[in-house]
């Protein structure tokens, strides 16, 4: 887990969610895959270090006190300096997400936790190639 | 007092939770009389409120694991337009646990561990609450006497006759006569009204029940000292 600056060629991940347990395996995971990763435990430690670190993809808990996530993904997907970050949200229901709340958080993916990691590594890849890095406005 | 018939007929409940948990909870609801009765596991649940809207939706946790707060916050967004009331029962005592469920949407949260009956009418009084809530217009009698209090036209009426209250008043007043014989702390009505933590000079609840006791009627509050007020019915 990195707590920031230069800019590597890596890309960036920001990972979400208050459970420390994710954040570790999650981080211990994606770092292996030569990931940069950056970790906060609530929305608004999210809003601060996507505008500091400018990730390439979020990974963003649906439950979190405070702001949740889906009111965090519409919040970053409403800024035009996110809006092209893609961004997968983790819910321990995902069968019962309906389409409607779905397609209003703006999410690019609802994946279902427990995290089998060599799904997400692969659809973090597959997010990565259709995303220009640099399509944020700074 | 409560009976069956303060209830709409069709009256429904989703228990889910661990199966010998609920089972003695859902026959406390049969006695009472209620036949629309669902039992569910956490992992299924979703799927019914949203086929059903049940009245309340009861669950029953044995701590407040990410995966029940989750569940506690998904149940809220999707029955925002129904409203059903969700009320999480905890197996032991947990404070903690208790303001994460509020946090994550819950209308009400306790312990009780096998007190089933005191169960059932906890649930019952939430939901009879939860009704209230969204009347525009509460009634209350007393032989002769009326007393009708209207939200959309933040307007009461004593025997038919406007009290002028100003606004900060009429809140007040059906704040506490929507949850008639909930006691209220001087703090929870300065939050729910006045929207701020803590009153400026402490005396402002006091203050306000003071006016509201003479427009309305002395026989409508009760002050229960170092607790907070209460709104009586009468009949």
């Amino acid at each position: 887990m990195n707590n920031y600056q230069p800019r590597t060629a890596k890309p960036r991940i920001l990972i979400t969610d208050d459970e420390q347990d994710i954040i570790e395996i999650l981080s211990y995971n994606l770092e292996k895959e030569n990931y940069e990763v950056f970790a906060g435990y609530s929305s608004t430690e999210c809003l601060r270090l996507a505008k500091e670190v400018r990730p390439d993809l979020i990974i963003l808990d649906i439950w979190m006190p405070g702001t949740d996530g889906i009111e965090t993904c519409k919040i970053l997907k409403r800024d035009p300096g996110f809006k092209n970050i893609p961004i997968i949200l983790f819910t321990a229901f995902q069968k019962s997400i309906l389409p409607e709340i779905a397609k209003e958080s703006g999410a690019d993916l609802f994946l279902s936790k427990p995290v089998r990691m060599n799904r997400i590594t692969a659809i973090i890849h597959d997010l990565l190639s259709n995303t220009s890095r640099h399509d944020y406005q700074n | 007092m409560i009976t069956r018939t303060d209830f709409p007929e069709d009256l429904s409940i989703l228990l889910s939770g661990d199966t010998q948990r609920i089972i003695p909870v859902s026959q406390q609801f049969t006695d009472f009389g209620i036949t629309e009765i669902e039992h569910s596991d956490h992992q299924h649940c979703i799927e019914i409120i949203l086929k059903q809207e049940p009245h309340a939706v009861i669950l029953f946790a044995e701590n407040h694991e990410a995966v029940l707060l989750e569940l506690c916050y998904l149940l809220r967004l999707y029955s925002r337009a129904h409203q059903s009331r969700i009320i999480v029962i905890l197996s032991k005592n947990d404070p903690q646990a208790e303001l994460e469920f509020f946090r994550a949407g819950a209308d009400d949260c306790f312990t009780m561990p096998d007190q089933f009956e005191l169960i059932c009418y906890h649930v019952l009084r939430q939901i009879q609450t939860g009704t209230n809530e969204n009347a525009a217009i509460l009634h209350f009698r007393n032989g002769t006497q009326s007393l009708q209090i209207d939200r959309e036209s933040y307007q009461a009426f004593l025997n038919n006759i406007a009290i002028h209250l100003t606004r900060k008043e009429f809140e007040l007043l059906f704040q506490m006569a929507n949850s008639p014989g909930k006691i209220f702390s001087r703090e929870e009505l300065f939050r729910s009204v006045w929207k701020e933590e803590v009153s400026p000079n402490g005396r402002t609840i006091d203050v306000h029940i003071l006016r509201l006791r003479k427009k309305v009627g002395q026989q409508y509050f009760s002050t229960l000292k170092g607790v907070g007020y209460r709104f009586n019915t009468l009949s």
